[in-house]
């Protein structure tokens, strides 16, 4: 809830800088000189009480002026260690700098330390706790109303999706939510003409979903209970659908408990990419992280280890009688008979596997 | 009790001097202008022995001399000056003057800081004094004459970026300033979030700023104290003045009620350009920008002995937001509405015993209040935030003795700072907040004495002693000891009742300056001062806010304190035509405040867990060279200021760029300004200004990286290292205004008189960069951008009139 006022306030404050910058000034490229980026490595991924496997993820930063990934690092040897003494050693997977758990499972109360070792360097993180994941108590969808100015005027855009729960009594909760929109594809791929235009579809062999992630500037969304300590979460907003085809849209809401440590380092990046450089923004500062190199404690070490416990929902919001639509038609049926089919490619964008609350 | 000893002694000082001095003469007298008022720093020189002093702001002088006969000469910018043959026997004379207002300006144009033997004979070191009419030479942008960014050509002041508000004195942030008008001071000093100031051009007499060596009589900021004096309505006749401008136009009225004893003066001044929006893109053709101000002031003689004056003063902005333009961030408003208003008065009583003796009583009020609001029935909010002063002050003057100019006084202030309500429409979302009301009394006295210990030394010795006290109610956090202060280490709250003190701080301002004579021509002045500031401002921002948050010292935030010395050299060229002169000054600053990364500032409730305080030092060095008579006037300066901040915490998170010294948001350690007025003839004044400047610091990222998060698609993020490590690029500007006045000669009887003023500001359309900020959209090719504010050439015209 203090999210969303703070969202409003420092958003409405920000939204000046552009006015000022239309009224009277412009932005242009500027060829400044890019400095060289840190020979740092960063560290990504975390822990949960849901069943892994985990990945983490090693990267050297990119120079800002080149444009594409970052680095993997490789050949690294990773592990994590627990508060028990349990140790697995991560196994580098394909893609350059994932490392993947082979059978860990995280368990809510212990806490988890990673550890990792590039270049004949030992680093480790700050001991991360899986805390007890707080349950969703309620999940419901509103009607959402936006301006429109094709009809200069408002009218319903979509909807949000909000959640309820309660806060434990004791202070210093800090909360993530995360929502994943799982849309059922028939289509796999297409049948171009000699320009790369698609002309018929292709039809999938077998269930497949397209994974669709939050993107842009608002997706990190978190919260602490300082205001409302031991009362309900209440109308915590999770997630925005927009107007589409006439279907039931799935989604999968995530309410992450987390530790304070990566509140900060969310609500850090989260003020880092909400940055238009203008007169009333937050000067950017550097973000906060929990991984230190053991033999030279000060070396920079990028990005965040967290643990984090998971409950998660589903819920469909249902828009086969929605009032507006804004569906793409389709490519037609090749000719000829059978249809060909392709198989459903296994991505972080697309999955054959049901979802897990699929027929709910 | 040290510092009573030193009252003792200064006190002492004062009584011993009484009983010097008999055998020379001395002249005394008041300098007042047509319409019988006084008036302040008329420069009174005494030829033969090329001596001289200036007014004080009632207009008496005094000069002391041996017996004999003189040429005086008394000056003042725009006024005829006025020669005096004086036969001067023992004992003291009296010798009134009036100056007569030169119409043709023709000789004394000079776009001044001062009085040209002023820059040698004062004590004060680091002031600057602009008189109206010189603010009215330099030329403006869109037309509109502005107070505080006329102050941008003095050496010593900067600026964070063109269109934001307030400015930064030797290494001070906004709010280490203090800007009075007329005794009451101002919490924001610009219309439309930076654009203009909100001082009206035809109620401004002069503007004051007091950098080094400031004077025991102000206190409460860290950095300089910007005196803006209002002018006194005219006793004699009913006049008017008033333009016509593109941005906006004014009128001002002012004459006696009563001849001689009650007169008054109305200025008001307000913007109607909502029409500029209308031809503008169709984004912005439901942006509404509007601000107006209205000055009023009363000026009563009671008697000869007894005056009463009263000012008051409001303005308001309205700033109207279409949700077009805020679509671009993805705020779900339909419209936003920012408006803010300064309301202030001040009422003075002055008695006048003798003629070297005053006392002054003032009772000020000031209140300051900002709002936000957003309709949309969803998100309906109305976030408002005020600051109210209260002060009661007086002053008493003594200057019998011609060795000694002795001023003591006190004054109580009373804060009430409401820092965030945010209450919520009727069908909205958001959730109600209310962050407690801050109270506090901040209490001085202060004693100071000019010295004349020779011919060639003179001394200001000064001593302000303040104490502050915070006061309940209020509810005051305990944080777990052992850790940072944060929200999640909070223990529990202490509940004050209303009155009790929470915190108090207080201490000693001991304000010295120094003036040795090298020769009639030369000078050598010092002068140490330290200042306490008791409210701050808040900000995370580049540029301040005028809704940043105001906040005032408690158990966790501490009062900042100012040290600093300087020392100049003073010398005056070809009788007096060029003025030159070059300052050092050395300035610490501890408990200097600044935010903590990341943190919340607008809306929370236990601000200090936001904030970290540690130290600041400024050093510089100010070179400026006047030319102030002859058809070409005019100055140029060169500053070379560098300002840094060290936050070295406990904790890691307490500090900034790991505890070790940054340059401050305003550090740019090179100036030049050049500000020239050519008046060939009685008709036209051309003049030109040029400013360069390195930019300011900024943050830029060493590198970036992709977010790895099986929920978010690609984000770049990017990779700051330290604050403040980076420069946007160098900034120039040239600008240029021609004005076209009537032949003076043509109608010497006509009242009405005006002229046209034509400006061109950025002549060369330069796209100076106010930040450099990159983009991060997923997959995009990666580029840094230039945002630029003022970035095009902006010619305007305005008519002024006068009858």
């Amino acid at each position: 809830m203090k999210r969303n006022i703070k969202y409003i306030a420092t958003l409405a404050i920000k939204s000046l800088t552009w006015v000022l910058v239309v009224l009277a000034g412009c932005v242009t490229p500027f060829e400044g000189n890019f400095k060289d980026q840190p020979n740092a490595v960063v560290v990504q991924g975390f822990i949960s009480n849901e069943p892994g496997p985990y990945t983490i993820q090693l990267v050297r930063p990119a120079n800002y002026s080149f444009a594409g990934y970052s680095v993997g690092v490789r050949n690294a040897k990773v592990y994590i260690t627990d508060n028990t003494g349990l140790r697995e050693d991560l196994i580098e997977t394909d893609n350059s700098g994932q490392y993947k758990t082979q059978s860990l499972q995280g368990v809510v109360g212990r806490e988890y330390v990673l550890h990792f070792e590039v270049d004949g360097k030992t680093y480790e993180s700050r001991p991360e706790k899986i805390l007890a994941p707080l349950p969703i108590e309620r999940i419901y969808e509103e009607p959402s109303i936006g301006f429109d100015p094709n009809i200069n005027q408002n009218r319903q855009v979509g909807w949000k999706i909000f959640i309820d729960a309660q806060d434990p009594a004791e202070t210093g909760n800090y909360y993530r939510w995360n929502a994943l929109h799982y849309k059922r594809v028939t289509t796999c791929g297409s049948v171009k003409d000699r320009f790369g235009v698609p002309l018929y579809r292709i039809e999938c062999c077998g269930n497949c979903w397209d994974i669709v992630r939050c993107s842009g500037t608002d997706c990190i969304n978190i919260a602490n209970d300082a205001l409302i300590n031991g009362k309900k979460i209440v109308r915590q907003e999770v997630a925005t659908v927009p107007i589409g085809c006439r279907d039931k849209y799935y989604l999968e809401v995530e309410q992450h408990s987390i530790s304070r440590d990566s509140y900060v380092f969310w609500k850090t990046v989260r003020q880092l990419l909400q940055n238009t450089g203008g007169v009333f923004d937050v000067a950017p500062s550097a973000i906060p992280g929990n991984v230190t190199c053991v033999e030279e404690p000060n070396e920079q070490v990028l990005g965040f280890f967290s643990a984090v416990g998971i409950a998660r929902v589903a819920f469909t919001v249902d828009r086969t009688a929605s009032e507006f639509v804004n569906c793409p038609p389709g490519l037609p049926d090749p000719p000829g008979f059978p249809a060909p089919c392709t198989t459903c490619e296994e991505s972080i964008y697309r999955t054959p596997r049901q979802p897990r609350y699929w027929d709910l | 009790m040290r510092w009573i000893a030193l009252l003792c002694l200064i006190v002492g000082i004062q009584q011993v001097g009484r009983g010097q001095n008999t055998e020379s003469a001395a002249l005394f007298g008041t300098v007042t202008n047509a319409a019988g008022e006084g008036m302040s720093n008329v420069t009174v020189f005494v030829v033969d022995v090329r001596r001289g002093t200036q007014t004080d702001k009632n207009g008496f002088y005094f000069i002391s001399l041996k017996t004999g006969t003189y040429s005086v000469k008394f000056s003042s910018i725009g006024y005829v000056p006025l020669y005096k043959e004086v036969e001067l026997g023992p004992g003291q004379m009296n010798l009134n003057i009036q100056l007569e207002e030169d119409t043709r300006l023709l000789e004394e144009v000079t776009v001044t800081t001062g009085k040209p033997q002023e820059n040698v004979q004062k004590v004060e070191i680091g002031a600057s004094r602009l008189n109206i009419r010189s603010i009215q030479k330099i030329p403006a942008f869109m037309g509109e004459v502005d107070v505080m960014r006329s102050l941008l050509l003095l050496p010593g002041v900067t600026t964070v970026g063109e269109g934001t508000t307030g400015i930064n004195v030797r290494g001070g942030s906004v709010d280490h300033n203090l800007v009075l008008m007329d005794d009451a001071p101002l919490f924001n000093t610009s219309h439309l979030f930076g654009f203009f100031s909100v001082f009206n051009q035809d109620a401004v007499r002069d503007v004051t700023l007091q950098r080094g060596g400031i004077p025991a009589e102000y206190g409460g900021r860290a950095s300089s104290v910007l005196d803006v004096r209002l002018k006194y309505p005219n006793s004699r006749q009913f006049t008017g003045s008033g333009g016509v401008g593109l941005v906006s136009s004014r009128l001002t009225l002012e004459g006696p009620l009563i001849p001689g004893k009650l007169s008054t003066l109305v200025a008001a001044r307000a913007s109607f350009n909502d029409f500029l929006f209308k031809v503008g893109p169709p984004s912005l053709r439901d942006t509404k920008a509007n601000f107006y101000d209205i000055t009023n002031k009363w000026y009563w003689v009671i008697n000869p002995k007894h005056e009463l004056t009263f000012s008051a003063y409001h303005s308001t902005d309205g700033f109207k937001i279409p949700s077009d333009s805020l679509s671009t961030v993805d705020v779900n408003a339909s419209s936003s509405f920012y408006r803010y208003s300064t309301t202030n008065g001040t009422l003075r009583w002055q008695y006048n015993p003798s003629e070297q003796t005053t006392w002054e009583a003032a009772a000020v009020f000031s209140r300051y209040r900002a709002s936000t609001s957003v309709p949309d029935s969803a998100n309906a909010l109305d976030l408002v935030s005020s600051i109210l002063y209260q002060n009661l002050k007086f002053q008493y003057t003594n200057h019998e003795n011609t060795r000694h100019y002795f001023k003591a006084g006190g004054t109580v202030i009373g804060y009430g700072i409401e820092p965030n309500t945010l209450t919520p429409g009727l069908f909205s979302n958001v959730l109600p907040i209310h962050i407690e009301r801050e109270r506090s009394v901040e209490a001085a006295a202060f004693v100071e004495d000019e010295i004349k210990l020779s011919e060639k030394i003179s001394v200001v010795l000064g001593l302000r002693y303040s104490r502050f006290y915070r006061v309940g109610a209020a509810t005051i956090n305990r944080y777990a000891p052992g850790n940072p202060l944060a929200d999640d280490v909070i223990t529990e709250s202490d509940s004050y009742d209303k009155n009790e003190v929470i915190a108090s701080y207080g201490g000693l301002e001991p304000r010295v300056a120094l003036r040795f004579t090298l020769s009639p021509v030369m000078s050598l002045k010092a002068g140490y001062n330290r200042m306490r500031q008791y409210i701050h401002m808040v900000s995370n921002t580049t540029a301040a806010l005028p809704t940043s948050r105001w906040t005032s010292s408690g158990p966790y935030i501490k009062p900042q304190v100012a040290d600093q010395v300087s020392l100049g050299l003073f010398r005056n060229l070809k009788e007096d035509t060029y003025e030159t002169s070059a300052e050092v000054y050395y300035k610490e600053l501890q408990n200097a405040l600044d935010y903590k990364d990341g943190a919340d500032i607008v809306l929370n409730p236990s601000l200090e867990t936001a904030v970290l305080q540690g130290s600041g030092r400024a050093y510089g060095l100010e070179l400026m060279a006047k030319k102030n008579t002859g058809f070409w006037t005019g100055w140029v300066s060169y500053t070379y200021a560098r300002t840094f901040l060290q936050i070295d915490g406990l904790y890691r998170v307490e500090r900034i760029n790991n505890g070790n010294w940054y340059p401050a948001n305003f550090d740019r350690p090179h100036t030049f300004n050049a500000m020239t007025v050519f008046r060939p003839n009685l008709m036209v004044s051309v003049a030109f200004n040029f400013t360069l400047s390195s930019g300011r610091p900024a943050t830029f990222p060493n590198g970036r990286y992709t977010l790895f998060d099986p929920t978010i698609f690609g984000a770049n993020i990017p990779i700051y290292l330290n604050r403040n490590e980076d420069r946007v690029p160098a900034y120039h500007r040239l600008d240029f205004s021609v004005t076209f006045d009537q032949n003076p000669n043509l109608h010497p009887d006509r009242k009405w008189k005006s002229s046209w003023v034509f400006s061109l500001y950025n002549v060369y359309a330069r796209k100076n960069a106010f930040s450099v900020f990159y983009s991060l959209r997923p997959y995009a090719e990666t580029e840094a951008y230039k945002l630029s504010i003022f970035a095009s050439i902006f010619p305007s015209l305005t008519y002024n009139f006068k009858f």
